[in-house]
């Protein structure tokens, strides 16, 4: 441990250079933060000798043990400097352990605050936006004032203005991600000539009315509201949010003022008489992930979504970390447990589950978009499922009086009346003794270790895996006999064959039923798979529960002839294979458990099975499967239970009464119908409020499952609050969307502006986007940020906002930098030069493209898949989702259309610095890595694009090769290239020209890459040559740089 | 160029990716212009890449980990932790008292009974450590002594998703860096040719991987796990399109570069030139990934240790190409095998899956040792969490399931500075609960950073104001585990 130093020392050593005023705010907040908050600060559960240092009061009063931490122009009283500068290892302070040691500069600092007086101040983003004076510098914009005032102080100056070129190409892209094209650089160049300042306002006027302006706001907007097209968590299921992409999209264009952006994103579904965009609006936090993983514990993932929303929150409207007080009240900013609750409270009322429970489709509540034909189709349909309906309800009277008539013969009966004439009927109480045909004995021999246990009707046989009961000679038919077999079934997720009787060697000769999980098979093998039959129901049945399964095959051959029932009603069944030409006859014996002597274990139970010569019909097989509530006819009516009534009525209807059944079917047609226009109708998931609003309790340590006291919703308590309702109720998501933007809420304007500087400056006056807490970093322009934030509060207008920006002399600045300038501020934090960032992983996509001639500007839609490497979505396949590439046009369309599947994100993104939308985030990185050169160089997409490129170049860029890699040039950059660029691209073209003529075959091959048809009428090599100087061209650093 | 450069490596170089990283992410393309020479990490060259450690808090014990990720969880009853109570129990209900009302999952916890199985697999003691094992692991059995099997980690998770996302990075949620990624960031790579950061994927079905298990959360993404695939590139777009050759793309990338350095000379923004390094680099991938991926320069004898067969893609195989990793100084190697997960059919899927690992692990360490690698290299081996005492459904003799149980599993690792032949920790009776010497995911996480010579107090990336670490707030050095 380095020896402290001693206060006699430090005094000494601080009395000789005379210091500036310190700054608290600037200079001591975030020091105490940083080393002391931690045991004094904000959280009550970890407060130290009950002392607090973010607080005035705390901090200049006397303390437990009598000493005073700050005592204002005495440092030697000043108990906090003692400890501080304590040898002692017990006293000093922070505690080693801790590992958050002061400098002696910074003890220096604070021994100087409190010798100046230790002037105390609130932090700064948590007071109200006050008016700022602008420095009074004539013919400066207010931001430039701002700006040159502090270039001034540090003895710098501006950089000139950006070349027109350059500055036109940065404005395009920062406003729209794309590039300009030659035509608009040119014109530009003209009206520059004449007037700067009006060339380019027209030119932003034009840009910010372009629909592609809401396209670029829209890319930072969605890694804030972690955007995907998939659930996210898990197996990450299918989603569909497109329409409130083209929402945010749209709110962009039209100049949605902010105010009404974040009003209709956070409670759109609460406004009065909300619109469908509204509606749609509010699915900003259906973004969240949600999970359907099997076994999860609901109430854990509800919290965790509603955690979620608050943290995302927290991040983009507010710039504070709120997260940090799910478990704890904030250990730096004064945001207690209470107030992360009270905003909690606001999203804890949404008709959701914690298990989402669909893997296809959105999880309620969504709200459907239709077309005005859809409406029309849907309304037909309605009416005449309606009619239907209507038809059924209107048989009632007849058939209650059938169905009496029945009963009456049916309670006749002596025993169940089953169909007769069964070639085998196997009770499986507790032995495999049956009756044959003709009273007849059947005698099975038990094998192995099976067992019978309780089942549907007494008793049935448990194989468990490795039981079976086999009967020799039973139920050898052949392909041209008809049979039907039925038993009622236990069924277990690992699935088997209940019976049947088929061979184990590689032809698996004979027949079977079989469960792939729960999903029945009927299986009739001569060679397998060649020769067979092999049908197959829709759908998975219930596992744990009993329920009647019988197959019936009509001895044609056919697949046709197979049906399947379960629980006497047919069962939808697709067929597999169809190519039975031979016999299904076999020695092995037919078994019970399993399919012969081997093979397929049943891994349920068997009960009450039955086996018929004949196809049974679907009456018969309903009198087979419906034992129980036939049994029910007995009990005489009044005795019956409400429930039994009610299943004897339906079986009654569905199985014995075809009338009831054709008007049935008739109905389901137009249903069937309305299903299908549903499917195509687009779907996004919404917001909405439950009637009865849950309960909201602090959650101790943030476990789920501890709840605390009981929370209202409410905004956090260091901030300005919401007046009770003049209705008393609760505050409401909707009352806190309108304090989000309310005049005297102090974060969202700063916050915000800040965001639109750093997307055009590539960092923010505040660095930390995403923290402006006490943790976060001091401004470098704070009067300027102050400035912003207050004008654009007065409109909310981001347009105007962004326009002022870059009309500023500060944006317009030439980007270049000398070494000394670099090593004074190599992050350009005193703006003293233009700013120059590497585009965003869509743009550097869409910026190719557009060079290329190919970008498919449709605004809006649906996501698009364009070529993916083989193995991406492969690791995440347990929903059966195929990547199915799109096809033309849509190949082209923009980087922010491509389908996010958060689980598996488009590779050359992510190598790009895309974030994954798992979570909220305000700010991507910038890196330069070897990955993301091997991604610009190979990926096909951009080697189509160079080819698109090349062919360009070959059609539109003139007669001859100096005029062709001027249009090259001119096309990717904009500027007028030197002749040394010039001579690079010359001797580039020609050694291609050179290589590709001499190998065709590595030109047909270039050609081949992508989806793009070959042009008629240019020669191979040509093509091939030009693709490699496209490949160069796409690759340069100004090419995906601003 | 050079005066410039020159200028940017002495205004900038650590400073600016140590001091500003910490607050925001615009330096970071700077790293590759660090002098190297600064950081006496590996030996006396130190690291091609720097890391954002200037020096290790201790001296190392291994250089490199290699983390060998069985997706879905096998079961610690069945293959490591034998109970014979268990047997004797099998079809009677879990005593309540070992239960404690902990929470189960949703896919038993509407059972009427909670039913012990004992394992239907013999366990053995093997080598002079005595270690038991189950008669799955026959291969593994060889090797034991070199092994330190941990009995009693924990977890808390309960379903895979959050549990393997809790293994990697130490939080349940998405957002946080991996292992992986904190070991890439605090100490760079020792090879500039290849990813720091290695991830190889086997097996095919069960349980889902998600591309977070290798993410670098809020780390920038350069730190993330670099999937070396099976089918296509091994990594992406390492080979040029069909048409373009070699010698085409030097052309074509010294036009580029040409280009990139005029206009460096031009604009004089750093970024620039840390474009043409790594366009230098991506060239020299082009040669050094394939090489690596070749495995037919191996002796048949090689092959067959592992059980490896070139071209098809196996788990023997990425164990194969794990070895070779670590002897080109990858940093962090990460292979995932998949289909763990026997809520039902447990004794023939855990064989199954067994069959397909077995051999390759236990290659992988003998092969490591008689190169002389396993000293430096740390293998470990191990799933998400452990399975349920009781069967998940009905019990037949060859046939039951078991549920996802957190609160004790088995990994097992090798090499790299550990303890040899300890079995350590120990779980009840009828392996439910920790009995003795509790290990949480945290506290194994600050163990193999402390192998690594880092303090996992101080390894830390300031991120929405607070310091996070690999281990959160929480874990504490196993010392017995490190030799």
């Amino acid at each position: 441990m380095p020896k402290p130093l001693s206060l006699l020392a430090l005094l000494v050593f601080a009395a000789s250079p005379a210091l500036a005023n310190v700054d608290f705010a600037r200079e001591i907040r975030p020091l105490l933060s940083e080393h002391c908050f931690t045991c004094h600060g904000p959280d009550s559960n970890k407060r130290k000798g009950d002392l607090r240092l973010d607080l005035k009061a705390a901090a200049f009063g006397q303390g437990k043990s009598g000493a005073t931490a700050i005592v204002p122009g005495d440092p030697a009283k000043s108990e906090l400097l003692k400890r501080i500068c304590s040898t002692d290892p017990d006293e000093v302070m922070p505690p080693p352990k801790e590992l958050k040691s002061l400098k002696p500069a910074q003890i220096e600092l604070l021994q100087q605050w409190i010798k100046e007086g230790a002037v105390w101040t609130g932090h700064w983003s948590f007071t109200p936006v006050a008016p700022v004076a602008v420095p009074p510098t004539p013919n400066l914009s207010p931001i430039d004032a701002f700006v040159q005032a502090r270039l001034a102080k540090e003895g710098l100056a501006p950089s000139p203005e950006e070349e027109p070129a350059r500055l036109l190409r940065r404005v395009s892209l920062d406003l729209t991600g794309l590039p300009p094209s030659i035509a608009e650089v040119d014109a530009f160049l003209e009206a520059s000539a004449h007037n700067r300042e009006a060339a380019l306002s027209a030119a932003v006027d034009k840009l910010l009315e372009s629909p592609h302006f809401g396209e670029r706001l829209a890319v930072p907007w969605l890694d804030l509201a972690r955007y995907g097209d998939t659930s996210g968590y898990h197996n990450d299921s299918l989603r569909d949010m497109w329409l409130w992409r083209e929402w945010v999209i749209n709110a962009f264009n039209v100049g949605m003022p902010f105010d009404q952006f974040t009003i209709e994103q956070i409670a759109g579904d609460m406004l009065p008489n909300a619109t469908i965009d509204q509606k749609v609006a509010s699915g900003f936090h259906r973004n969240v992930m949600t999970s359907d993983e099997g076994g999860l514990i609901e109430q854990e993932y509800l919290n965790l979504y509603i955690v979620d929303r608050v943290a995302t929150t927290g991040v983009t409207w507010m710039g504070v970390t709120v997260a940090c007080a799910q478990c704890h009240d904030h250990k730096y900013d004064p945001i207690t447990q209470q107030d992360f609750y009270g905003i909690y409270a606001f999203f804890h009322n949404v008709p959701e589950n914690g298990k989402d429970g669909v893997r296809d489709r959105n999880p309620q509540p969504f709200l459907q978009v239709p077309s005005p034909a859809q409406s029309a189709e849907r309304q037909r349909l309605d009416a005449e499922i309606a009619q239907a309906d209507q038809y059924v309800v209107s048989l009632g009277q007849a058939l209650d009086l059938k169905q009496a008539a029945w009963e009456t013969e049916v309670a006749a009966l002596p025993a169940a009346p089953e169909p007769s004439g069964a070639l085998a009927a196997l009770a499986l109480e507790s032995d495999g003794q049956g009756r044959g045909p003709d009273a007849s004995i059947l005698d099975g021999a038990v094998q192995g270790s099976g067992s019978f246990a309780d089942a549907a009707v007494g008793r049935g046989f448990l194989p468990a895996a490795s039981g079976w009961i086999e009967y020799p000679d039973l139920l050898n038919v052949e392909k041209d006999q008809p049979f039907s077999v039925a038993a009622w079934l236990r069924l277990k997720p690992e699935g088997g064959s209940p019976f049947g009787k088929m061979e184990a060697s590689a032809r698996t000769r004979g027949w079977d039923v079989e469960f792939h999980g729960t999903k029945p098979s009927f299986h009739l093998i001569s060679q397998w798979p060649a020769v067979a039959i092999h049908v197959q129901a829709e759908r998975d049945l219930p596992a744990d529960t009993f329920l009647h399964l019988a197959v019936t095959y009509d001895g044609s051959g056919q697949a046709s002839g197979v049906h399947m029932f379960v629980n006497g009603q047919p069962e939808k069944t697709k067929i597999v294979v169809n190519t039975l030409t031979d016999s299904i006859q076999t020695p092995e014996p037919f078994s019970i458990g399993r399919r012969g002597r081997r093979g397929a274990p049943f891994s349920g139970t068997v009960d009450e099975f039955r086996a018929y010569t004949r196809a049974l019909t679907p009456g018969e097989v309903a009198l087979l499967g419906g034992a129980p509530t036939l049994a029910l006819a007995k009990t005489p009516k009044e005795q019956r239970t409400p429930a039994q009534q009610t299943q004897l009525q339906v079986f009654f209807r569905e199985t014995q009464a075809p009338e009831f059944a054709q008007a049935q079917q008739k109905a389901a047609q137009p249903r069937q119908a309305k299903e299908a226009v549903e499917k195509t109708i687009p779907n996004t998931m919404v917001m909405s409020e439950m009637a009865q609003p849950r309960e909201t309790f602090l959650k101790l340590r943030g476990a789920y499952d501890q709840n605390g006291p009981r929370v209202a919703p409410n905004v956090p308590g260091f901030l300005p609050q919401i007046p009770p309702r003049p209705d008393g109720k609760p505050l409401d998501r909707l009352d806190f969307a309108r304090w989000l933007v309310s005049p005297t809420q102090p974060l969202t304007a700063r916050v915000t502006v800040n965001r639109w500087w750093a997307m055009l400056f590539g960092t923010g006056l505040v660095k930390t986007l995403n923290d402006f807490g006490s943790q976060g970093e001091w401004p470098s322009h704070p009067e300027l940020l102050d400035w912003l934030a207050g004008d654009f509060m007065k409109d909310w207008n981001t347009k105007r906002t962004l326009k002022q920006i870059i009309m500023s002399a500060t944006y317009r600045q030439s980007a270049r930098v000398d070494p000394a300038l670099l090593a004074r501020d190599s992050e350009n934090r005193l703006l003293a030069r233009g700013p120059r960032q590497r585009l965003d992983a869509e743009i550097i996509r869409d910026n190719a493209l557009a060079i290329a001639g190919i970008l498919n500007p449709q605004l809006g839609g649906k996501s698009i898949k364009p070529e993916q490497p083989p193995g991406t979505w492969e690791i995440n396949e347990m929903g059966g989702y195929n990547y199915d590439k799109s096809k033309g046009a849509d190949l082209y369309r923009r980087g922010l259309y491509v389908y996010w599947r958060r689980s598996t994100v488009y590779p050359s993104f992510i190598t790009l610095d895309a974030p994954t939308r798992e979570f909220c985030s305000a700010q991507r990185a910038r890196t330069s890595t070897p990955l993301q050169s091997l991604v610009l160089m190979n990926d096909p997409v951009f080697v189509e694009a160079a080819r698109a490129f090349a062919q360009r170049i070959l059609t539109e860029g003139g007669p001859d090769q100096a005029a062709r890699l001027r249009f090259a040039w001119r096309t990717a950059l904009g500027r007028i290239p030197s002749p040394e660029e010039i001579a690079v691209l010359a001797k580039t073209i020609e050694a291609q020209l050179l290589t590709y003529q001499e190998d065709p075959a590595a030109a047909a091959a270039l050609l081949a890459i992508g989806d793009l048809p070959r042009p008629e009428g240019l020669s191979d090599r040509d093509l091939a040559a030009w693709t490699a100087l496209g490949n160069v061209l796409l690759n340069l650093n100004e090419t995906i740089t601003n | 160029m050079d005066a410039l450069s020159n200028a940017i490596r002495n205004t900038l170089a650590r400073r600016a990716f140590l001091q500003k990283s910490t607050t925001g992410l615009g330096s970071l393309a700077l790293t590759s212009l660090f002098n190297p020479r600064l950081f006496a990490m590996d030996g006396g060259d130190g690291p091609a890449v720097p890391g954002a450690l200037g020096h290790l808090h201790f001296a190392p014990k291994a250089k490199r980990i290699i983390y060998l990720f069985m997706s879905g969880a096998p079961s610690h009853l069945d293959l490591f932790d034998p109970k014979p109570k268990l047997i004797e129990m099998t079809g009677k209900d879990l005593p309540e008292s070992v239960r404690k009302g902990q929470r189960i999952t949703t896919m038993t916890s509407g059972q009427k009974n909670l039913l012990c199985v004992g394992s239907p697999f013999k366990f053995a003691k093997h080598g002079q450590s005595q270690a038991e094992l189950s008669e799955l692991l026959p291969h593994l059995a060889k090797v034991a002594d070199d092994c330190t099997f941990v009995r009693s980690l924990h977890t808390d998770p309960i379903n895979h998703d959050p549990a393997a996302t809790f293994f990697a990075s130490g939080h349940q949620q998405p957002g946080r860096p991996v292992m992986g990624s904190w070991l890439a960031y605090g100490l760079g790579s020792s090879n500039r040719d290849l990813p720091s950061f290695v991830v190889l994927t086997s097996g095919g079905g069960g349980q889902t991987l998600q591309s977070r298990y290798w993410g670098s959360g809020f780390l920038p993404a350069q730190f993330g796990g670099v999937q070396f695939r099976n089918a296509g590139d091994p990594v992406l777009y390492v080979s040029n399109p069909k048409g373009i050759s070699t010698r085409t793309r030097r052309q074509l990338l010294d036009a580029t570069n040409d280009l990139n350095r005029q206009a460096l000379g031009q604009l004089g923004d750093p970024a620039i030139a840390s474009q043409i390094e790594n366009y230098e680099l991506a060239f020299r991938m082009q040669t050094s990934v394939p090489e690596l991926t070749d495995l037919s320069g191996e002796s048949q004898a090689v092959l067959d240790l592992y059980g490896a067969k070139p071209g098809q893609p196996s788990f023997g195989n990425n164990c194969l190409l794990a070895r070779r990793l670590a002897e080109r100084g990858v940093r962090f190697i990460q292979l995932c095998h998949r289909d763990w997960d026997h809520h039902g059919g447990l004794p023939a899927g855990l064989r199954q899956k067994c069959q397909e690992t077995d051999q390759g692990a236990a290659a992988l360490i003998a092969d490591l040792k008689q190169r002389g690698l396993l000293d430096e290299t740390l293998v470990i081996w191990g799933g998400e969490f452990g399975r349920t005492a009781y069967s998940q459904g009905d019990i037949a003799s060859d046939n039951f399931g078991r549920d996802h149980h957190p609160r004790c599993f088995t990994v097992w690792m090798a090499g790299g500075g550990l303890q040899k032949g300890l079995t350590y920790g120990e779980t009840d009776e009828f392996g439910y609960n920790v009995v003795r010497d509790p290990v949480h995911v945290h506290d194994l996480h600050a163990t193999l950073l402390q192998a690594m010579g880092v303090d996992h107090k101080r390894l830390t990336f300031r991120h929405e104001g607070r310091n996070y670490r690999l281990t959160d707030i929480a874990g504490n050095v196993i010392q017995p585990l490190l030799a």
